[in-house]
């Protein structure tokens, strides 16, 4: 089974620069691009414009962006750690932000981590490539949606 | 809807002097009935001040107008007996009246002065959440476009760099330079607001011990350069920590960067005793400033260097003034160009827990 990626990303450039800078450090695993909150959990969850999606086919990785539209990222983050099939999906905020309080919002909702995109390009592809590395292979995953 | 409560508030005013003048009166009759004719504003006084605290202005009038009332008729007609009688007592009443008005001004005016101050504060609340709402739309809204122009340039010098001639290689690291430029002119905005919102909590701190910290993280961060750091042993404020570690920081790595082009640069930090005030200060043997812009020096985005001379944002010492101010202290620079400049801040003697 292919590791998946779930981006939730409403910028389009962001989203453009981000698949780049995976492809970039040679990260080959499939970024699935969600673009609002709203559509997220839809992806999640297999409802709405996903109903079709097996929802226990879950990513590997959430990387989630906090000003979205519909659903902000917090709200996304609160509900995936809410049910019980997503209860520990690894989700990474990755986002523009660097306000203490969304920091520590983001930590408090149960964030695994929190990344803010730089605006270098060089420094963002960076930052793609360590996430991809360390998400996607140092990291031992929770064996999660199967167990039951 | 405000009038309707205006409205309420003025019989409430009226009702509270007409209340306070009955029991003034009433205690009168009993128990200082003994008193008879004599010191016969003694209860009034109060009532009027008392009308003044609650009601304003209008209710206080209202109760000095009903009391001489009540003295020069209502209390004679139930105990059978003139209260004024000659020339003394009349002015007694006027000497009553005219302080009465005095209390009541002065009660209306602390009023006002009150009122007007909880609207400050609220107003001051709403910019306060405004500037929050701006910053943060600041710090998400406008770096994302940035990182998109900063991004696409650098695939254009990735893929396409070797297609293009040196002149156009050049215009895509002009784009990359600014986009870069302006992503720290942002970081440091947002900085310089945080210092603006965050709350002060004050403690003694060993700012000696935060600038060799400081120094020693320069230092890191450029190993090429020896800087002579002289710093006096056990200076202690009461001060944030957190802002006093952003204010170090500031003043410090200004040193540091005007330093640069200096043969033997050297930085002290310590006191010194000025116009009677203990103040400290951080002193450089770098590029300096001409004395002629100092006013210049802590407006945010004013540089008294080009980018190409010294990098900088313009917004470290506007950020240190804030600091400073957020403290109720006091920020002055003197320098002279290729003299060095030195940086002084004060904080009020109760900042001051010297060691």
């Amino acid at each position: 089974m292919s590791k998946v990626i779930l981006l939730v990303e409403d910028n389009a450039s962001d989203e453009k620069l981000t698949v780049l800078a995976f492809k970039k450090s040679g990260i080959a695993n499939d970024v699935a691009v969600v673009r609002d909150g709203a559509e997220a959990l839809d992806y999640l969850f297999g409802t709405g414009k996903h109903a079709g999606r097996d929802p226990r086919a879950l990513p590997t990785l959430v990387l989630l962006d906090l000003g979205l539209p519909r659903i902000d990222g917090h709200e996304v983050l609160r509900r995936i750690r809410a049910d019980e099939r997503t209860k520990v999906l690894p989700v990474v905020i990755l986002t523009s932000s660097r306000q203490d309080e969304d920091v520590a919002r983001g930590y408090a909702l149960g964030a695994n981590a929190y990344v803010r995109k730089p605006v270098d390009f060089v420094e963002f592809a960076q930052a793609a490539k360590t996430l991809g590395l360390f998400w996607l292979l140092l990291n031992e995953q929770p064996r999660v949606g199967s167990s039951t | 809807m405000d009038r309707k409560s205006g409205v309420r508030r003025a019989w409430q005013a009226g009702g509270i002097a007409v209340a306070v003048v009955v029991v003034a009166a009433a205690l009168r009759l009993w128990p200082l009935h003994a008193l008879e004719a004599r010191l016969a504003w003694l209860t009034f006084y109060p009532a009027v001040a008392v009308a003044a605290l609650y009601g304003g202005l209008r209710a206080g009038a209202l109760a000095t107008a009903l009391s001489c009332g009540s003295v020069l008729w209502v209390l004679p007609s139930l105990v059978g007996r003139p209260f004024i009688r000659d020339s003394a007592d009349w002015l007694g009443m006027a000497v009553f009246a005219a302080t009465c008005t005095l209390v009541s001004s002065i009660a209306d005016a602390t009023r006002r002065a009150n009122a007007r101050a909880k609207q400050a504060r609220e107003e001051a609340e709403v910019a306060n959440r405004e500037l929050e709402a701006f910053s943060y739309s600041v710090a998400h809204d406008l770096r994302a476009p940035l990182r998109g122009m900063n991004g696409f340039a650098q695939i254009l010098v990735d893929a396409y760099g070797e297609k293009l001639d040196a002149d156009g290689q050049d215009a895509l690291h002009e784009i990359l330079l600014n986009a870069r430029r302006m992503g720290a002119l942002i970081d440091a905005l947002l900085s310089l607001a945080r210092v603006t919102r965050s709350a002060v909590k004050i403690e003694s701190v060993d700012l000696s011990e935060v600038v060799r910290t400081i120094g020693a993280q320069l230092s890191t961060a450029e190993p090429e350069r020896t800087v002579d750091l002289v710093v006096q042993d056990r200076l202690h404020a009461d001060l944030d920590p957190v802002l006093a570690r952003t204010l170090v920081e500031n003043v410090l790595g200004n040193a540091w960067k005007f330093t640069g082009k200096v043969p033997a640069p050297r930085i002290e930090f310590g006191t010194i005793e000025k116009d009677r005030v203990r103040a400290f200060f951080v002193r450089d043997n770098g590029a300096g400033f001409d004395m002629a812009f100092a006013n210049k020096l802590f407006a945010p985005f004013q540089r008294l260097h080009t980018v190409a001379e010294f990098p900088g944002t313009g917004i470290g010492l506007a950020t240190v003034q804030r600091i400073v101010h957020r403290h109720g202290g006091r920020l002055w620079a003197e320098g002279a160009v290729d003299g060095g400049a030195t940086f002084y801040f004060a904080f009020p003697h109760r900042n001051l827990g010297g060691n």
